[in-house]
């Protein structure tokens, strides 16, 4: 088990430092930082003198090779933009992303268990299409129209909310529903075919004839085995939350990391680029790592070579 | 079997109806369209819906910014969407399913090779990918859907992979293998029916994500190239009148919602038409 | 806040230690100390506060409330004093200021002759890599006469030195200061002359600034400046309505009608100096024909988009000279729409039936320039005109630009920061990012004007240039766009027609 986990941790290396080399070469072969950065009445003769002094001229190899030293040593390099390191500007996101991406998950969770259960045992019915078509708005509502409307209802019409901006429960509410009413249709599908799969095994219905004891003793070896697709995809959407919530990190002007990523990528401003897509790319193949170890705990069968 | 269908899943049957009025309209937007998609009137600008008392049946859902007919772009954009929605969410399937087959099966080094590529995928943000398809290759449909399908696929192989990697040990599979079949029947056989399911599920929801991510991509400049009517760019297009003029974003938002219903009640259907056979199986 | 709480704090203090205080202190006027709380959402918040390395018109503007100019502009948009009291010029390729005495930093720091020559020599210096240093490039050296006075040497005869070393690009640093914090620090802890301190910075949460009692102009009318960056347009419009928000910059021109109603709101307008424009590339054919650009020009109604886009918050424009510059000419009519003119003038030129062609457009950047581009191209087709468009990421359309593979047509803007047409024309006729259109005559009319010192004088000779231009239509001439600013009842706030968001005006009301 412990050369298993030293490999992955050792190719997860080899990920990350992918990731780091295909972003490089493509935020300079998409776009060139240097017109972006002086002021619009540069002439292309004085672009050329700044690409030359910030090294945007050399080649592309060597300037990843001069980008590469520094990194090992943890200076992903000063921002283009900010002017401050760009490591740092990173972490210091972590928290507010952390702090919405965990209490959306968690409301997602809240409102698709009840949801998923509820389809589950009155399958086929008029409830269960109620239920599904519940989670279905939610997921295929455009995301901003939903946060608009919010910010609308809530804030401008009954004051119950600030408009915007980071801070405590009362901030935090809107983005995160926002983001929670998108995510909840996906797992309350799976928490209904979870439940589907449980209440139609055969043990099961002998079990539930026997007395319903015998249910959650027996529900053991059903249940982990149905878990694996649901933690997969709570660890995927984990993911594509920490990187992507960015629609609704600018409606809401919510400091996190998605909106700093993107608004870099689009400024091509390589250091933070860079900086952020490490953070990312390690969160990603940590979680993985941490979701095919789960599989080994739930179900002993498989084995990890 | 559309009978079987019908008794089984008054579910399924809502669902295929719906789809199957939203490719008649699709097909045959030329026929049902009132005006020209692309053709502007300033002059006209933000009328609303017939119903409202600026309105006129002349424009019955209103207009846009640039006094173009929200019905008829709606209806040629059923067309677009659809097409590559559809189409990506299907290639990524495809590769998702497949990869994820060979890396649970196989497992060992394949295994760990194709995981360690869905890990870079998912770790790269879409956004740089875009930008960079779109600079490098163009902007085309063809492209968008390469585009959309490469975020696509690593949910599957990542699923598909979980469920296949326990089935190499069980005892159905071994005897298979001591009798002498090959890999590839065990895993059609065996191992696909398995995975039917829950592939079905998200396949039905990764179309309402690419369909939305559509509108992302437009808002960019990255998606399909003006003045095409997509539903996606004419959310992205709504976005900026929302407050004042809210059914230029409307429209195409239940357009795609109603879509997006319909596809998944008919997928759900068709998952239970399977699933008592696949019971049997196993 | 309870403003009547505010005036019985403020009447306290006026009568208590602050009135002697003011009375005794050299150099500034005598007035009510600044008090109370402004609270502003912008659209975005500037980048660094390190002068030289500013990127965007949108933190330029900005940091010009904790920074002062040798030169800055007044209400109207006319040059005035700042650091510099007066300012002559010596030869062709120098100017001397006379700075003014008694002012200090906000650390204390004295300013004098050393900080121009320190702050041009570190703008100027390669190893600085100033983003500004393109608009300083003219700077040969500077000279230190004396503690209050210095001369500036320019390699080329430049007329516009004083106005460049205004609060876009001149902003004064404190040698002492800068040298020992180091140059990232410097992005966020500033030390400048300017009307407010930067207290706190939390990167896109908000800036707290302070005002500065010792300005030189007088401390400003209020104490704490809350800065908010609000993203969305919904979002930030929404804050003024709920009161979380005193002022926001800017306000869509969709909704200006909607909260001018609101009789809790106000909101203000002014031309913005950005000029919008379809750059025609006159080296290619059917392009090279006079006829075919005037037909261009005549095939666009741009009074109806100003109208439907920007809901009339526009102006027109004849030529590429904006409104607000120097030796703006009303008298030189633009174009009229008349799309049969349009079509007549293309027959003539050898196409009855139009032709093919491509036009760029592209997202993001600080203002829309696809939306336009689209009513653009419809009107290109209506006369037979067949334009491909095609739309690009911002950063991906300035590579085409550097590289001159832009198509024939594309659409683009240029915020007038000089408020001076030769300036802008220059740039517009520079032979290379995508921009072709040479004419010896147009050079030696604007090389003319360039030698001439006086603004009166250099006024009425933009007329001929704005004629000359008109006719041989280089470029399909479009609009400028207002800036709106919107701000709830409590305070007062008049905008300037340079796009600075020059906040020391601002003031509580009641």
């Amino acid at each position: 088990m412990r050369a298993y986990v030293a490999g992955r941790l050792a190719t997860a290396v080899l990920v990350i430092l992918g990731v780091s080399v295909v972003s490089f070469f493509l935020t300079f072969l998409t776009g060139d930082p240097a017109e972006i950065m002086l002021p619009p009445g540069a002439t292309a003769a004085q672009i050329e003198k700044f690409r030359a002094e910030w090294g945007f001229a050399d080649p592309l190899p060597v300037q990843y090779w001069r980008f590469l030293t520094r990194a090992v040593h943890g200076d992903f390099g000063v921002s283009l933009r900010h002017g401050q390191s760009s490591l740092p500007l990173i972490v210091a996101r972590l928290p507010a992303t952390l702090q919405l991406t965990v209490t959306a998950m968690l409301l997602a969770i809240v409102l698709a268990v009840p949801l998923g259960v509820l389809a589950a045992t009155h399958r086929g019915g008029p409830i269960d299409l109620a239920a599904m078509s519940v989670a279905l708005v939610g997921q295929s509502v455009p995301n901003f129209w939903l946060a608009i409307m919010m910010i609308l209802l809530f804030a401008v019409s009954w004051g119950l909310l600030p408009t915007s901006g980071r801070g405590g429960v009362a901030h935090v509410v809107m983005p995160a529903a926002a983001i929670a009413i998108n995510l909840m249709a996906l797992l309350t599908r799976l928490v209904r075919s979870t439940m589907i799969e449980m209440l139609s095994e055969d043990y099961v219905r002998t079990a539930r004839a026997k007395g319903l004891r015998e249910l959650f003793v027996t529900g053991r070896h059903a249940l982990p085995n149905a878990l694996i697709p649901l933690v997969t995809v709570v660890g995927l959407q984990f993911g594509y939350i920490l990187g992507g919530a960015v629609v609704i990190e600018t409606i809401f002007t919510w400091p996190g990391v998605g909106l700093f990523t993107i608004q870099a990528i689009l400024n091509r401003d390589y250091p933070v680029v860079q900086a952020a897509v490490v953070v990312l790319a390690t969160a990603v193949v940590l979680i993985n790592l941490a979701v095919d170890l789960l599989y080994v705990w739930l179900d002993p069968r498989i084995r990890v070579t | 079997m559309a009978q079987a269908l019908a008794r089984r899943s008054p579910l399924a049957s809502a669902g295929a109806l719906i789809v199957g009025l939203v490719i008649v309209a699709a097909l045959a937007a030329p026929l049902l369209a009132t005006t020209d998609p692309i053709e502007q009137d300033l002059s006209a600008a933000l009328q609303p819906p017939f119903w409202r008392t600026d309105g006129s049946l002349h424009h019955p859902l209103g207009t846009d910014h640039l006094g173009r007919d929200v019905y008829s772009r709606l209806v040629y954009g059923a067309q677009i969407s659809l097409t590559i929605s559809v189409l990506a969410a299907c290639l990524g399937a495809a590769v998702g399913v497949a990869a994820g087959l060979v890396a649970g099966y196989r497992g060992g080094r394949v295994d760990a090779v194709i995981m360690r590529i869905a890990d870079l995928n998912l770790a790269f943000p879409l956004i740089l990918l875009a930008l960079a398809v779109v600079a490098l290759l163009g902007a085309n449909l063809r492209n968008l859907v390469i585009v959309m399908a490469i975020t696509t696929w690593m949910i599957y192989a990542r699923v598909v992979r979980g469920l296949s990697l326990g089935l190499r040990e069980r005892e159905f599979v071994q005897a298979a293998r001591a009798l002498g079949a090959r890999d590839a029947r065990i895993i059609v056989r065996h191992v696909l029916p398995n995975v039917v399911a829950p592939v079905m599920v998200i396949w039905t929801l990764e179309v309402a994500r690419i369909i939305l991510m559509e509108s992302a991509l437009s808002f960019l400049g990255l998606g399909v190239p003006p003045p095409t009517p997509t539903w996606g760019r004419m959310l992205a297009e709504g976005r900026d009148y929302l407050t004042v003029a809210g059914w230029i974003a409307i429209f195409p938002g239940l357009a795609i919602l109603v879509t997006v219903l319909g596809i998944n009640f008919l997928g759900d259907g068709l998952r239970d038409l399977l699933d008592p056979r696949l019971r049997r199986q196993t | 806040m309870n403003p009547q709480a505010l005036s019985r704090r403020e009447t306290l203090r006026l009568l208590g230690l602050t009135t002697a205080a003011t009375v005794l202190r050299s150099g500034s006027p005598a007035g009510a100390a600044a008090s109370g709380e402004v609270k502003v959402g912008l659209a975005a918040e500037p980048n660094t506060f390190d002068p030289h390395l500013t990127v965007g018109r949108n933190s330029q503007i900005f940091i010009a409330n904790v920074y002062d100019g040798l030169t800055a502009r007044d209400a109207p948009g006319n040059l005035v004093p700042s650091l510099a009291e007066s300012w002559k010029r010596l030869n062709a390729t120098t100017w001397q200021f006379t700075l003014r005495r008694g002012v200090k930093f906000h650390n204390g720091d004295d300013f004098n002759a050393d900080a121009v020559k320190f702050t041009l020599d570190r703008a100027t210096n390669p190893e600085t890599k100033a983003t500004i240093s393109s608009e300083l490039s003219t700077i040969a050296a500077t000279e230190i006469v004396d503690p209050f006075t210095v001369n500036v040497t320019t390699k080329t005869p430049d007329f516009l030195l004083p106005v460049r070393l205004g609060e876009l690009f001149g902003l004064m640093l404190s040698p002492k200061h800068t040298s020992a914090m180091g140059k990232e620090a410097i992005a966020t802890k500033p030390n400048g002359t300017g009307p407010f301190k930067l207290v706190t910075w939390a990167k896109n949460e908000r800036l707290v600034l302070e005002a500065n009692e010792n300005y030189w102009r007088g401390a400003p009318k209020v104490k704490t400046l809350v800065v908010r960056p609000i993203l969305e347009d919904a979002a930030r419009i929404a804050a003024l309505q709920t009161g979380e928000v005193d002022l926001i910059a800017p306000v869509p021109h969709v909704r200006i009608a909607e909260l001018s109603r609101n009789d809790k709101l106000a909101i203000k307008t002014i031309a913005a100096p950005r000029i919008f424009h379809v750059t025609i590339d006159v080296r290619k054919p059917p392009f090279d024909n006079v006829k075919v650009r005037q037909a261009l020009n005549h095939a666009v109604d741009v009074n109806a988009i100003v109208k439907t886009l920007y809901f009339g918050h526009g102006t027109r424009l004849a030529t590429v000279v904006d409104k607000g510059a120097l030796g703006y000419d009303p008298g030189v009519q633009p174009y009229a729409y008349d799309p049969s003119k349009a079509k007549a003038l293309l027959a003539e030129a050898g196409f009855p039936n139009g032709f093919e062609t491509e036009f760029d457009s592209f997202t993001g950047s600080i203002a829309d320039h696809s939306k336009p581009a689209e009513a653009i191209v419809g009107y290109l087709q209506k006369v037979g005109i067949k334009a491909k468009l095609n739309v690009f990421e911002f950063s991906a359309f300035g590579p085409r630009r550097v590289q001159n593979t832009t198509s024939p047509l594309f659409i683009y803007s240029i915020g007038d920061a000089y408020l001076e047409p030769s300036w802008v024309i220059r740039w517009l006729t520079q032979g290379g990012l995508g921009m072709h259109y040479k004419n010896p005559k147009l050079d030696e009319m604007l090389t003319k004007i360039e030698a001439t010192d006086d603004p009166k004088k250099r006024a009425p000779m933009y007329s001929d240039v704005q004629k000359l231009i008109k006719d041989e239509a280089p470029f399909i001439f479009l609009y400028q766009a207002d800036a709106a600013f919107g701000m709830s009842a409590r305070v007062d706030y008049t905008p300037r027609p340079d796009e600075t968001q020059w906040l020391y005006p601002l003031r509580l009301k009641g």
